[in-house]
């Protein structure tokens, strides 16, 4: 990595940081130099705060239209997604991404267009749903020929509505005892359970005949408009009618717009973009005719980026070569098979700019223990030639997060493969299962269902080669802080320990007569230990300290016995993956026989291995991460930087071609 | 000690059945309560579904263990083939509840656990999407204790038959 300064002229500005975004490989950095100290001899303050105020309210208006943007494009995406689109090519060149310029007034008012039928159809349908409501009243009412509005003459008042059958005698009844005998009670029509009614009293009884109406449940007529029932009916339907004819007005010209909604897309990136160029012009450090901007940029490219930025402008350009003890950004490269497994480190944190990149040491256990946790070759081949299929064939971006941890699925799929021959499992059993006994799929080590024991040694013995490779990065990281003495007194030694306590315990078993093996075990692991304890303690003077601080890292094997065990996870997993793959096909094979049993063994069998691929991998992936992060990582990794974020175009939707 | 004899059988399913079901009633409790906070962030931000759908999955599989437990038991013991009239003692049979307890004990209680790490995860990658992949791995680490114990108990059922 290496520092990068320019100086150029202020008219140049726009364009120099143009040509760094497309370059993609600089990031910019406050510079230090306030924008105030650096310009006050020769530019007014009212001058720049000025500029920062247009700058400020073109960027208000971007994000607004932006967001504007993208809430259209979720809609469209949403209800128009199978509407077939004008254009379906997401690659596109820097240079046609940026010309979408010409074109933004034309795309905004399609938006505004867009936005404004959306809110009309909405409007439309509530209405609609008003009118329906109406009608669903007035249904009932088409045969009765009174006028609506007609409601009262000078002294009487006539109540609409409907009212049960068996209320209406009570109804009279109850008029008579409170003596309103000037009140008429008509039916007007009549329904199954129910009467139309019109009610008439005198004016002055209305309070009384409101509270017995309510008291029968009588239900009032809402609609007070003018003409018939039939007539408002009518009305009503063409009302409905009309609006459902512009509705579907409104629909074909959405889809028309939804046919072109790349081109949201395309403006929404070109934002992004542009507030992206924004953010890094807006760092100061202008006078009224120059300009100076600082960066990072990797070593490699910094003395082209040189080169084009002299020739295509009139700046000063200084590359300072960077030391570790430096502060700067990380950028990781890796050979193509380790860069798949890198998105593991990424999502940890960055390496300190001092220690070594640990993906490489990373990259072949996770390789190993996810293929282990998913040993299956049907589960394996599965997730590869998914994985393939959208690599190569629905050519997603493996720039992405998720297309990064695509990339890696499809490494581990063929891992869990050849895991799937070395522990024989094929969709667990199920060829066995399926044939009687007759085939048995080939397994070329041992079967881990008939022999736990065995794979548990061995997921240990794993266990210590991932640990002592952490121990090996931190050797590599002694070197480099120049610290040789640490490896000898601090790593060495649980070389020894380890594999001395391996001999004592497991050696026997290795059936070696020529020499007595537990003993060189023991020997081994106690000159270890004696290191340890000497030495653990080497930078305090005072000799007690010095011992206790000894004794305390003897306590070090406690820890690295737990990380050992740690790994009996693997077997765990190996049986979690097979024993359920074991019970789908138990159960697949418990209904099959006759047509409908072998239908439901098939959905069982689907559904029950999908299920379990789906849930096996996802425990493969976050345990395998997890090794990495807790056991290796803790033998070394230091951490503590962050990641190079250049200024570049950075798109939403589309997918820049930078081969253009 | 006649009746003792014959509760062989009974006291092998009754440890297979424990098992699969504390644990299993550990996951779906888990699983539930994630599912309400998952719907809450939803409402806001839809878009989230498939990570939150990851994170609400991450403690349904301590009732995956019991599970397994279960079949290994069935099947080791014999009560699968036999259908339940194996021969097996009464003291035979205390051994195999024996050894489904580290599953069913810590299974229940390592889901209801983890359940919230991950309901503290969902707000967090409401707010920042990015954390994802680090709020799994604080998750996995309280898993890991059911992974242990289901290694304790696949080992005593391993060593029993």
């Amino acid at each position: 990595m290496d520092k990068i300064k320019i100086l150029g002229l202020l008219k140049e500005k726009a364009s120099v940081l143009q040509f760094l975004q497309k370059q993609g490989v600089v990031e910019l950095i406050e510079t230090g130099v306030s924008g105030s100290e650096f310009s006050s001899e020769l530019s007014t303050q009212a001058d720049i705060s000025d500029q920062r105020l247009t700058l400020q309210i073109q960027e208000e208006e971007i994000l607004k239209n932006q967001t504007r943007l993208n809430s259209a494009i979720q809609t469209l995406e949403t209800n128009y997604a199978n509407v077939p689109q004008e254009s379906t090519d997401f690659r596109i060149s820097i240079n046609d991404l940026l010309s979408v310029k010409k074109r933004e007034s034309e795309i905004l008012d399609l938006l505004d267009e867009m936005k404004s039928a959306e809110k009309r159809k909405i409007d439309l349908a509530a209405e609609r749903e008003q009118i329906q409501r109406e009608q669903d009243i007035l249904q009932d009412w088409r045969q009765v020929e009174i006028d609506l509005q007609q409601t009262s003459t000078q002294r009487t008042l006539v109540f609409l509505g409907r009212l049960e059958k068996s209320a209406l005698s009570e109804l009279e009844q109850e008029l008579t005892e409170f003596s309103i005998v000037e009140t008429a009670i008509l039916t007007l029509d009549s329904g199954d359970t129910f009467d139309l009614t019109a009610v008439i009293a005198l004016r002055e009884h209305e309070l009384t005949i409101n509270q017995l109406l309510q008291q029968y449940d009588f239900k009032y007529l809402p609609i007070r408009k003018k003409g018939t029932p039939n007539q408002i009916y009518r009305s009503n339907e063409r009302k409905i009618n009309k609006i459902d004819r512009i509705v579907v007005e409104l629909e074909t010209k959405i889809k028309s717009i939804a046919a072109r909604r790349l081109d949201f897309c395309l403006l929404s990136d070109y934002y992004a973009v542009t507030l992206e160029y924004h953010s890094a012009s807006k760092i100061p450090a202008d006078t009224l005719y120059t300009f100076s901007l600082e960066g990072f940029i990797p070593r490699k490219v910094s003395g082209k980026v040189k080169k084009n930025l002299e020739d295509d402008f009139t700046v000063f350009v200084e590359i300072i070569e960077l030391k570790p003890e430096d502060e700067y950004p990380i950028l990781l490269q890796n050979k193509p098979f380790a860069g798949a497994f890198q998105t593991i480190l990424e999502m940890f944190g960055a390496p300190s700019t001092r220690e070594i990149d640990p993906t490489p040491g990373l990259a072949p256990f996770t390789f190993m223990f996810f293929g282990m946790m998913l040993s299956d070759v049907g589960y394996g081949l599965l997730l590869t030639i998914g994985c393939a299929y959208l690599i190569w064939k629905a050519k997603i971006d493996t720039s992405t997060e998720g297309g990064k941890l695509v990339r890696m699925l499809f490494l581990c799929g063929i891992s869990s493969t050849l895991w799937g021959f070395i522990f024989g499992g094929f969709f667990g059993d199920m060829l066995t299962l399926m044939s009687d006994n007759k085939i048995a799929f080939p397994c070329l080590w041992f079967n881990p269902m008939d022999e736990p024991q065995k794979l548990l040694i061995w997921s240990m013995i794993f266990g210590v080669i991932h640990l002592f490779s952490g121990m090996v990065m931190k050797i590599i990281n002694e070197i480099k802080f120049g610290k040789i003495s640490n490896i000898f007194f601090d790593i060495v030694p649980w070389f020894f320990i380890i594999i001395g306590l391996g001999l004592m315990f497991g050696g026997s078993s290795l059936k070696i007569t020529a020499f007595n093996i537990t003993e060189i075990g023991k020997w081994l692991a106690i000159a270890g230990a004696v290191i340890v304890f000497l030495f653990a303690g080497r930078a305090k003077k005072n000799i007690f300290s010095r011992l206790i601080s000894g004794i305390g890292g003897l306590y070090g094997v406690i820890n690295y016995l737990g990380d050992i065990l740690s790994y009996t996870r693997v077997l765990a997993l190996v049986l979690a993956t097979s024993v359920i793959a074991t019970v789908v096909n138990f159960l697949a094979n418990m209904v099959s026989g006759g047509i409908i049993g072998w239908i439901f063994a098939v959905v069982i069998l689907v559904g029950g291995h999908l299920l379990n691929l789906a849930l096996s991998g996802l425990s493969a992936y976050v345990h395998s991460s997890r090794l990495q992060y807790v056991e290796f990582f803790g033998q070394f990794f230091e951490g503590g930087g962050r990641f190079f974020k250049p200024l570049n175009y950075k798109t939403n939707y589309l997918k820049i071609n930078k081969d253009e | 000690m006649e009746v003792l004899d014959k509760l062989g059988p009974f006291f092998t399913l009754l440890g297979a059945a424990l098992a699969a079901f504390l644990p299993g009633l550990g996951s779906a409790k888990a699983v539930g309560r994630l599912g309400q906070a998952i719907n809450g962030v939803l409402s806001e931000q839809p878009e989230l579904f498939g990570r939150a759908l990851i994170l609400q999955a991450l403690p349904g599989t301590q009732g995956i263990y019991g599970l397994l437990s279960f079949f290994l038991i069935l099947t080791r013991s014999g009560l699968m083939e036999s259908g339940f009239s194996a021969d097996i003692t009464w003291y035979q049979g205390l051994l195999w509840i024996a050894a489904a307890l580290p599953i069913t004990i810590v299974g229940y209680l390592s889901a209801l656990h983890q359940a919230k790490v991950c309901e503290t995860g969902v707000s967090l990658i409401a707010k920042r999407s990015d954390q994802h992949a680090r709020v799994i791995v604080l998750a996995v680490v309280v898993e890991t204790y059911a992974i242990f114990a289901l290694l304790a108990s696949v080992l005593a059922i391993f060593s029993l038959s």
